[in-house]
């Protein structure tokens, strides 16, 4: 644990927009000098909306395409400069499952030819000893090579789809798995069944993953560390339990929000004070806020918010505090302060901002 | 509308499984809901008895929807509960009209006294959009993506009075479909008016779905599985707006889901399905155990947004997760919860939420949905129940009402129901 799996530092990745119909062209920064770590045998997870660019940031990290600056350290080898057979050989063990199961596997092919294609890209010769292998993937993703072999992905469930993505990531061998909004579209049982799947590989093989999820509750099972990300900026980095009990940044606490709680309903007060913010729409990356990203949103902004772009550092009160604390980085002018919660488990009353607000609405209805 | 209620009540004294859906309204609604404040008991809007949807693909009968009952009472939330493939799309098309030929639909639904089953599709649209209306998962293929969004509310508002009451001039119809915007909360609403739907998030699109939707005053909307492709925090948002709507304008709303986190949290009454049948259903609050004293709304109000009612939520939830199996009990104890189907119980367990340690295992269950075309004779979830026994694999359990029980309308189909005593820790493996 001496060295990170995976370092990226400074990822910039930007696309050239065509003006269109109405829509603004530009250079849209779709990630804007992002930096993490994955260690070895971790799970981070990047958090964040549609358009924050948390998938583009999985595709820079894997060279597909290259990041236009910032550089990626995988394994102590410098991914930025290498290309060909060179650069497949550095990443082979780095692989990636996306979110749709149905699109991510080649409808032509059946099952163990999809799990065998990597075998034979890494070099396993014989087609015997690619069978075998074939068979002990798909039992280690809860599949039968004689049931599941031969079929094609229409023929399988979205469930099934995944865990034989699952098994092909898996025969590389891979150190590092990037799993993009994996589980996002399956059916709650189903994907209970994957995360758990994942989440036996990953103490059964050593496994680390770069999860990329737009919902914290579901993230919440697998993560060691969190990342929210933001219009192509990391808000708030931290281990993954005080980023859920004590978020810092103002964005955290609005996606912890969003989720749905089975044991209360939405009340009157939280739809009022949220309800503000309903009406600021999501910014254009093209054009993006000037200093703090997310101050159209968010309810704690002032003028220094405009003028000035907050950097992501541990926030003034953990200077002093433990080596934990200074883990936890916040890129906010006025962070939620990070007193500690009575219960362990209970989130904050998301502090001042919203208590006003809460205080306000509760005076009007009496 | 006095004319659907008088053969309800017939229905209710003849097949018991109808009993929990017709006293639900008359139980739980009135003083409990805001929404439903105004009168003593609230009408059924929709009432749905017996509807069955069944294909016959190359010579096998597959029953996509198999005697489905509930009613919708107006000025509430009805949520329909289920994986892919449990019927729950399928029977809200059917009502709608909208299923291919081939789909076979028998059974009753009464929509405001009118029954839809069994009506030509010209009789039919006399009701969708005025009477009812509907929105889908994605909103970027229910718009038409060369027309600008708001001539296409117009349109929708001038094709609807035409079928009835005076017509609507063109510019009032633009006049109106503004307002709309305004309504589902869109900014600059004039500006909006001229843009085209790829001009907009996904969540912009979805509102410009809602006022569609609205345009007419449906006294039913039908939302299949409207916030699924959405982002978490737009999907909170929308429901927001919705739940908004339904206040302002108090219409029902029929909501087609497989979360049962935000049914959970949206919805007054919960039908859950299983392989086309109703395994569970009845009144959200007595399914997942609101805090019990949330009698009125302000109570709620200012006991909810404090910290009080997360920690008993939460200590719940930890409680079960540091127990070595977990359990679907972490789902069914979060908050003394009164789910007694193990179907149900298993759903829950399986939502995602923030209260759960890192890497403890999910409560699953194994396997898969049976075949539709070949229904197991007994409980559809019998191979999958930790639960289940000979009987339930020989014989169907009806959906009957809970005797025992105090919260009225809870209903299950089980032989074999979790008590509310006895913690579901068993259900884990």
């Amino acid at each position: 644990m001496t060295e990170p799996l995976l370092q990226a530092r400074d990822l910039v990745q930007e696309f050239t927009v065509r003006g269109q119909g109405g829509v603004r062209g530009g250079v849209l920064q779709a990630v804007s000098g992002v930096g993490l770590d994955v260690w070895p045998g971790e799970t981070l997870s990047v958090v964040g909306e549609t358009g924050s660019g948390k998938s583009t940031l999985a595709r820079s990290i894997m060279q597909a395409p290259p990041p236009k600056s910032g550089e990626v350290i995988y394994q102590g080898v410098t991914l930025g400069g290498l290309r060909g057979a060179a650069l497949r050989d550095a990443r082979r063990s780095m692989q990636m499952i996306f979110q749709d199961p149905y699109t991510s596997l080649d409808p032509l092919w059946p099952v163990a030819r999809i799990v065998a294609e990597p075998l034979r890209a890494a070099g396993v010769r014989s087609r015997a000893g690619r069978r075998r292998q074939v068979g002990q993937l798909l039992e280690q993703v809860g599949l039968d090579l004689s049931v599941h072999g031969r079929r094609r992905a229409r023929e399988l469930s979205g469930g099934q789809c995944q865990r034989v993505a699952i098994a092909r990531a898996l025969a590389a061998g891979p150190a590092l798995i990037i799993a993009d909004e994996a589980v996002s579209s399956l059916d709650v049982l189903v994907q209970a069944q994957v995360l758990n799947l994942l989440e036996g590989l990953r103490t059964e093989l050593g496994l680390s993953y770069l999860f990329i999820a737009h919902d914290l509750a579901l993230v919440k099972q697998v993560s060691d560390r969190v990342a929210v990300m933001y219009l192509g900026r990391l808000c708030e980095v931290g281990p993954a339990d005080q980023v859920y009990a004590r978020p810092l940044h103002p964005y955290t606490v609005e996606l912890l929000d969003a989720v749905p709680r089975i044991e209360q309903r939405d009340q009157p007060a939280r739809e009022t004070a949220a309800a503000e913010r309903d009406r600021a729409e999501a910014p254009s990356p093209v054009s993006p806020p000037s200093g703090c990203r997310f101050r159209t949103r968010c309810p704690r902004a002032q003028a220094k918010c405009a003028a000035e772009t907050p950097l992501l550092a541990p926030p003034a009160e953990a200077a002093t505090a433990s080596a934990a604390a200074t883990a936890h980085a916040v890129a906010c002018h006025f962070p939620l302060t990070a007193k500690p919660a009575a219960e362990p488990t209970a989130r904050p009353s998301a502090g001042p901002a919203k208590t006003a607000g809460l205080a306000k609405t509760t005076s009007t209805s009496q | 509308m006095t004319a659907a209620a008088a053969p309800t009540a017939g229905g209710r004294a003849s097949t018991p499984a109808a009993a929990g859906g017709a006293s639900t309204p008359a139980a739980a609604g009135g003083a409990s809901t805001p929404a439903a404040a105004g009168g003593a008991t609230a009408p059924a809007v929709l009432e749905v008895r017996e509807l069955s949807v069944r294909y016959r693909p190359r010579g096998r009968v597959v029953h996509a929807v198999d005697g489905l009952s509930y009613s919708v009472p107006a000025g509430r939330t009805v949520a329909i509960i289920g994986e892919s493939g449990s019927g729950k799309t399928a029977s809200s098309r059917a009502i709608m009209g909208l299923l291919p030929r081939s789909a076979e639909v028998s059974g009753s639904a009464v929509l405001n006294g009118t029954e839809l089953i069994g009506l030509r599709d010209r009789e039919l649209r006399r009701h969708r959009g005025r009477d009812v209306a509907m929105i889908f998962q994605d909103p970027a293929r229910s718009l038409n993506p060369t027309m600008r969004i708001g001539p296409q509310i117009a349109e929708a508002i001038r094709a609807h009075r035409r079928r009835g009451g005076p017509a609507v001039s063109r510019s009032d119809a633009r006049d109106r479909a503004v307002e709309l915007l305004r309504l589902v909360r869109l900014s600059a609403p004039a500006q909006r008016y001229r843009e085209y739907p790829h001009q907009l998030s996904g969540g912009m699109r979805q509102r410009v779905m809602i006022a569609m939707a609205l345009s007419c005053s449906p006294k039913l909307l039908i939302a299949d599985e409207a916030t699924t492709a959405l982002d978490v925090t737009t999907q909170a948002q929308i429901m927001r707006l919705l739940t908004g709507l339904q206040g302002q304008l108090g219409m029902a709303i029929l909501m087609i889901s497989h979360d049962l986190g935000l049914a959970a949290s949206f919805a007054d009454d919960v039908v859950v399905m299983y392989a086309g049948r109703v395994v569970e259903r009845g009144p959200a609050r007595a399914l997942f155990g609101r805090p019990a004293a949330d009698g009125c709304g302000t109570d709620t109000a200012i006991g909810g947004s404090l910290p009080q009612p997360s920690p008993s939520g939460a200590s719940a939830g930890a409680g079960a997760g540091a127990g070595a199996g977990a359990g679907a009990g972490a789902g069914a104890g979060a908050g003394g919860g009164g789910v007694r189907m193990p179907y149900t119980s298993a759903l829950l367990g399986a939502v995602p939420r923030l209260d759960r340690a890192a890497h403890t295992p999910l409560p699953v269950i194994g396997g898969r949905p049976p075949d539709l075309s070949a229904p197991p004779p007994g409980c559809a979830f019998a191979a999958r129940c930790p639960r289940a026994d000979e009987r339930c694999a020989a014989e169907r359990p009806e959906l009957a009402e809970d005797s025992t029980e105090d919260a009225a309308g809870h209903a299950y189909a089980c032989w074999h129901p979790l008590t509310a005593s006895a913690p579901t820790t068993g259900e884990a493996s």
